[in-house]
């Protein structure tokens, strides 16, 4: 899996993933998502749109980020997966309608 | 005729259960069936349940899967700690909880999902209904 982080005029954090977001990748996610939360980024855009597999523990470390950044007044908010593969696991826990999930990241960052 | 494979029972070893799933889907001509990318996760789920828990000690994961004409039947098995039902916490959508979701998937894609214990040994049977009409490739 791979990494990018950015930030926006908003002080939104974004962070692009691509590949696999399973177990094995899961950990190096929570880093991030704990990083950026220690450095007072608590808005986080997460585009999976180029992500092709997610389980539940790449699940799990999205609500975790998500739990953390709503208790201090932010959020996680999701740019879709294209994969059906990876969005499945968002549809079959229900967290797609817990996630903002959106298929544009310009979304996410014009209606902060 | 059963498909057999062993995996490593880690997290990077999980990545070969895809390609096993292929090969399976393949022999039976199962190639562009819908239904594969929702049984790998369940499989997947089972599997990365016994790395995180039961934790064989000689590190494998053994995988049998056979078929009948719209079916696809899997036994998992691990030399790992006996899965315990009460340590599982259903999720409340209330309050979402960060971990615990596995079984609940498995159980929505498997039409039926049994777990036993024999002679130290973990067994996972789970059954799948593939959409073999979504299958492109397949020849009458």
């Amino acid at each position: 899996m791979d990494i990018l982080t950015g930030s926006h005029e908003q002080s939104v954090m974004t962070v692009t993933l691509s590949g696999r977001l399973d177990a094995l990748e899961a950990a190096a996610l929570r880093n991030v998502l704990d990083q950026a939360m220690s450095d007072g980024l608590v808005n986080l855009a997460i585009d999976l749109s180029d992500v092709d597999f997610v389980d539940s523990a790449g699940l799990a470390a999205l609500v975790k980020g998500m739990k953390d950044a709503r208790t201090v007044g932010g959020d996680v908010k999701l740019v879709s997966p294209e994969s059906a593969d990876a969005m499945r696991v968002f549809e079959l826990t229900k967290f797609d309608q817990v996630f903002t999930m959106v298929s544009d990241i310009e979304d996410i960052l014009r209606n902060w | 005729m059963p498909h057999d494979t062993i995996l490593e029972a880690s997290h990077l070893g999980l990545r070969d259960l895809g390609q096993w799933l292929d090969q399976v889907f393949e022999a039976v001509g199962w190639s562009s069936s819908a239904s594969r990318g929702a049984i790998e996760l369940a499989i997947h789920e089972v599997a990365a349940n016994v790395v995180d828990h039961a934790r064989p000690s000689d590190g494998r994961i053994m995988l049998s899967a056979t078929t009948d004409k719209t079916e696809l039947f899997v036994r998992l098995s691990d030399c790992g700690n006996e899965f315990e039902p009460s340590c599982v916490v259903p999720p409340d959508p209330e309050n979402p909880q960060v971990r615990g979701y596995g079984l609940m998937i498995v159980e929505q894609v498997a039409t039926s999902l049994d777990y036993q214990r024999i002679d130290a040994t973990n067994n996972w049977t789970m059954a799948f209904a593939v959409d073999v009409a979504s299958d492109t490739s397949s020849q009458d």
